[in-house]
C-alpha cells in the first residue's frame, strides 16, 4: 500500500529533470486509470483520446504546480484530466445543441460499463454496495459537487454527505479484509 | 483541550473523506492543512483514505493506444520549441522593424517573406531536433540502464529470487535481482507460456502480507529480458499472475504462473 507514496517520490526526483520524462512516467503510472475514467465521462473512443491528450498536456503545463503536502498525486492528474474531458464533452454537446445533464451521463455509463467489465475489475470494488459504488463513481470518478448528486439521486444534501463518508469507510474496510485474506494465501 | 481527542473528533466527523474527494473549500483546506501539519496520525489517516480512493479508480483502467502516448510526447516537445521559437522571432522582428524604418518598407516586406518561409524552414529543423533531443535523451537512459544493470549483478548483496514454476504452469521460470542497497529490482523471464489474447502477465511483490501491483508485461525483450522494475521495500515474495489486458487491482489466486520467496 505504500506504492502512491513511492510514485509520488519518484516523480518529485524525475521532475527536477526533463518535463518530457516526468510526463512519461506519469503516463505509465496513471495513463491507463486516467484513459479509462475519460473513457467512462466522454463516452466515445476518440474523443476521449483527445482528452487525455489535451489533459496530460495542462497537466504538464502545471507540473510545477502540484505540491505533494496536499492532495495525491492522482487525484491532483485526475482533476485535471476529468475537468478537460467534461470541458471537452460541454463543446461536443454544444455543437450538438445539447445541455450537459447529470441525465448524460446515464446513458454514457451504460454503454461504457459494458466495455469496463470486459477488462477485469477489481472483484472485491464489485461487491461493494452499489448504493456506495454509484456515490464513489459520482463524486470522486466523475466529479460531481454534493449537490448535483443530491440532485441526481433525489435525495437530501445531508445524507448524500453521510453516505460518502460510510462508503469511503466501507471500502477501506473491505480492502483491508481482503489484504488478510490474501496473506494466508501468499504464506 | 486534550490533541488525542481532537484527533479521533476529526477522523470521526468524515472531513478527512470530504477533503480527499476534493470537497472543502479553501477556508476549510487551510485548517486541515495546518491538522496534517502537526499530526502524523491524521497523515496517516488521509493517505489510507487516498489509496483506497485510487484502488477504487483503478477499476477502470483501459489501456492507453501506443499512438496516443506518443502523441502526447511529441505535442509537449513542440510546444517546448514553440515557446522559444516565438520569443526569438518576437526579438528579431522589432530589430528589424527599428533598423530599417519606414523609408524601406519594401525591403521590409521582402524581410517579412523571407522570415515567413525561414520560420518553416526552422520550425522543421526544430522538430527534427526535438526528435533527436528525445533519442538521445533515450540513449542516455539507455547507458545509465545498462550501468545499473551491471552494478546489480556484481553487488553481493543483491538477491537473486527464483520464481518457479506453479502447478498451473511447472515449467515457468523466471528471475528477479532485489538489491536493497542502491534499491534497484530486476525482472528476468525465462520461461513462460505465450498468454492468451487478452491476456497480460503482472507481476506482484508481497510487503507485509499484501500484494502490490508491480505492472504488467508482455512477453517480448524489452519488456522481460532483466528489466528494471519498480522496487518496494521489505519485499517478502515476488509472483507473476495472468490477468485480463491491462491488469488488476489484486491477484487472481489460480492464475499464479510462477511465485518465489525472498530468503
Amino acid at each position: 500500500m505504500t506504492t502512491s507514496e513511492q510514485i509520488r517520490n519518484q516523480f518529485l526526483e524525475l521532475r527536477k529533470g526533463p518535463s518530457e520524462l516526468a510526463i512519461k512516467f506519469l503516463m505509465d503510472q496513471y495513463g491507463d486509470t486516467l484513459f479509462g475514467i475519460v473513457l467512462k465521462i466522454v463516452g466515445e473512443q476518440q474523443l476521449a483520446e483527445e482528452a487525455l491528450q489535451e489533459g496530460f498536456v495542462k497537466v504538464w503545463k502545471n507540473l510545477s504546480e502540484y505540491q505533494f503536502e496536499k492532495a495525491s498525486l492522482f487525484t491532483w492528474m485526475l482533476t485535471i484530466v476529468r475537468n478537460t474531458a467534461i470541458d471537452l464533452l460541454r463543446q461536443e454537446n454544444r455543437h450538438k445543441n445539447q445541455n450537459l445533464s447529470p441525465g448524460v451521463y446515464d446513458s454514457i455509463n451504460h454503454s461504457v460499463e459494458s466495455q469496463i467489465s470486459d477488462i477485469g475489475l477489481m472483484n472485491k470494488v464489485n461487491k461493494l454496495d452499489p448504493k456506495y459504488r454509484e456515490l464513489i463513481d459520482l463524486i470522486y470518478i466523475q466529479g460531481f459537487t454534493q449537490q448535483e448528486t443530491a440532485d441526481h439521486l433525489q435525495m437530501p444534501i445531508g445524507t448524500v454527505k453521510t453516505r460518502i463518508n460510510a462508503a469511503i469507510k466501507m471500502l477501506r474496510s473491505m480492502l483491508a479484509t481482503f489484504f488478510i485474506l490474501l496473506m494466508n494465501v501468499f504464506k | 483541550m486534550n490533541q488525542k481527542i481532537n484527533i479521533q473528533e476529526i477522523k470521526d466527523s468524515g472531513i478527512l473523506e470530504q477533503y480527499a474527494l476534493g470537497l472543502t473549500d479553501a477556508k476549510q483546506n487551510e485548517e486541515i492543512n495546518k491538522w496534517l501539519a502537526d499530526s502524523d496520525e491524521l497523515q496517516l489517516e488521509l493517505k489510507e483514505i487516498q489509496n483506497s480512493l485510487e484502488i477504487f479508480a483503478t477499476q477502470y483502467a483501459v489501456p492507453v493506444p501506443g499512438r496516443v502516448k506518443t502523441n502526447i510526447i511529441q505535442r509537449i516537445g513542440q510546444e517546448l520549441k514553440m515557446v522559444e521559437l516565438k520569443s526569438k522571432y518576437r526579438r528579431y522582428m522589432y530589430q528589424g522593424i527599428a533598423a530599417i524604418g519606414i523609408p524601406f518598407i519594401i525591403v521590409g516586406s521582402y524581410l517579412w517573406m523571407n522570415y515567413q518561409s525561414s520560420r518553416s524552414e526552422l520550425s522543421i529543423l526544430n522538430q527534427k531536433l526535438n526528435e533527436q533531443t528525445l533519442l538521445h535523451i533515450q540513449d542516455s537512459l539507455n547507458l545509465t540502464d545498462c550501468n545499473s544493470r551491471l552494478e546489480v549483478l556484481r553487488n553481493k548483496d543483491a538477491k537473486k529470487i527464483l520464481l518457479k514454476g506453479t502447478p498451473v504452469s511447472p515449467q515457468a521460470f523466471a528471475s528477479i535481482y532485489y538489491d536493497t542497497l542502491s534499491h534497484k529490482t530486476y525482472l528476468d523471464v525465462l520461461d513462460l507460456p505465450k498468454p492468451p489474447s487478452q491476456k497480460q502477465y503482472q507481476l506482484w511483490a508481497i510487503v507485509a502480507g499484501k500484494p502490490v501491483d508491480l505492472g504488467v508485461f508482455d512477453l517480448n525483450e524489452k519488456q522481460t529480458a532483466f528489466k528494471e522494475i519498480e522496487f518496494v521495500k521489505e519485499a517478502q515474495a515476488f509472483a507473476i499472475t495472468l490477468e485480463p489486458m491491462g491488469g488488476v487491482v489484486s491477484p487472481t489466486m489460480d492464475q499464479m504462473y510462477v511465485m518465489g520467496g525472498v530468503n
